[in-house]
């Protein structure tokens, strides 16, 4: 293959299309710049208190019979680390955290999330 | 009557959802690429089984951002007949259209198998051709068909007749050892308030000819069909 310098390959088109502003391709065009320090979101999810939890009944039991010591219960649920781009202010930040765990990383029918941000 | 079977990344039934609307329903049938809004004129669409976006996030939780789903749900509150068919019932629940969700089998099994489902309502196009308490046969093949709401949803769709299928023994007694996946009542399958979009786990499209071991499953495309002809 001759070379292509890589700003030119074209960007393959998005398999969601931009109608939907949660998957939709950041609107900002700027590349992340090496003094420009990014922020962490770090995103928990588990499910609600009213959902079974059958893998975490599992991992509970299989603790239990290893003869760990003070297990009174155990959940499973799910973790994300999410980097954002340094230009947005912490507001922004954790607007656009919010509404994706909201809107795309929980089923708010039988789960629900916590987050916290590093800068 | 003209099906839509729409084909998401990942969607493995919808070519027998096609062959079973077009070769053995005879009607015409068009696939739907989930990339394009347009469900070119179709009478009826059909969300198929198998791995939308390869499962990732939650089963359904992708694909209901596919551009089709928008125009699909437009569909629907039009009162288009809207059948999702196992993965298409996860998809339909992420997207709102249908209450709910489909959480992790309860023995943390991937279950294929043939089940038997007792017909609650007739009261949809897409079971008016069963009887009611009628068991039906069809396979299921599945690992997150287990069917959760909150109270107030299921005294809901209780009061409403919307649970459309239960997982019943072969004699049609709801127990719990005829419920593969630890759902919530036994539920197989559920409709919106309109009774126009219809969800299900078991797979009619594949017990739609003798050779696949059973016809039970055609008595929906044949539901569907009878619905159409009569609007």
């Amino acid at each position: 293959m001759p070379f292509v310098p890589i700003a030119l390959i074209p960007k393959p088109s998005t398999a969601l299309g931009p109608a939907l502003s949660p998957l939709r391709e950041p609107t900002s065009a700027l590349p992340l710049s090496y003094n420009q320090a990014s922020m962490k979101a770090y995103v928990y999810v588990s499910l609600k208190k009213s959902v079974l939890d059958p893998q975490g009944k599992t991992i509970q039991g299989a603790l239990k019979k290893m003869g760990y010591q003070g297990l009174q219960d155990l959940r499973q649920g799910k973790y994300f680390e999410i980097t954002l781009d340094g230009a947005l202010s912490r507001e922004q930040v954790q607007n656009e955290v919010e509404r994706m765990a909201r809107e795309v990383l929980t089923n708010p029918v039988i789960e629900e999330f916590r987050y916290s941000l590093e800068e | 009557m003209k099906f839509g079977v729409i084909i998401f990344p990942g969607s493995n039934c919808d070519h027998d959802a096609y062959w079973t609307a077009q070769q053995v329903a005879h009607q015409p049938a068009t696939f739907l690429w989930h990339d394009s809004p347009d469900l070119q004129n179709c009478d009826a669409i059909i969300v198929p089984g198998g791995f939308s976006y390869g499962d990732y996030l939650r089963t359904g939780a992708i694909a209901r951002f596919s551009p089709v789903m928008e125009s699909v749900r437009k569909f629907a509150d039009g009162g288009g007949l809207v059948l999702g068919l196992c993965n298409g019932f996860q998809i339909l629940c992420e997207s709102g259209l249908l209450p709910g969700a489909l959480t992790r089998n309860l023995g943390l099994k991937y279950i294929c198998k043939s089940v038997t489902v007792r017909v609650e309502s007739t009261d949809t196009p897409f079971t008016s051709a069963c009887q009611k308490g009628e068991v039906l046969t069809i396979p299921i093949g599945h690992m997150d068909g287990n069917y959760f709401c909150d109270e107030a949803t299921l005294a809901e769709l209780n009061r409403d007749d919307r649970i459309i299928f239960r997982y019943a023994t072969p004699d049609g007694q709801i127990t719990a050892e005829a419920n593969p996946n630890g759902s919530l009542e036994n539920i197989a399958g559920i409709c919106n308030a309109g009774r126009n979009v219809l969800g299900m786990m078991p797979h009619p499209e594949r017990a739609s000819e003798p050779e696949l071991g059973g016809t039970d499953g055609l008595k929906i495309f044949a539901s569907m069909v009878g619905a159409m002809a009569a609007r």
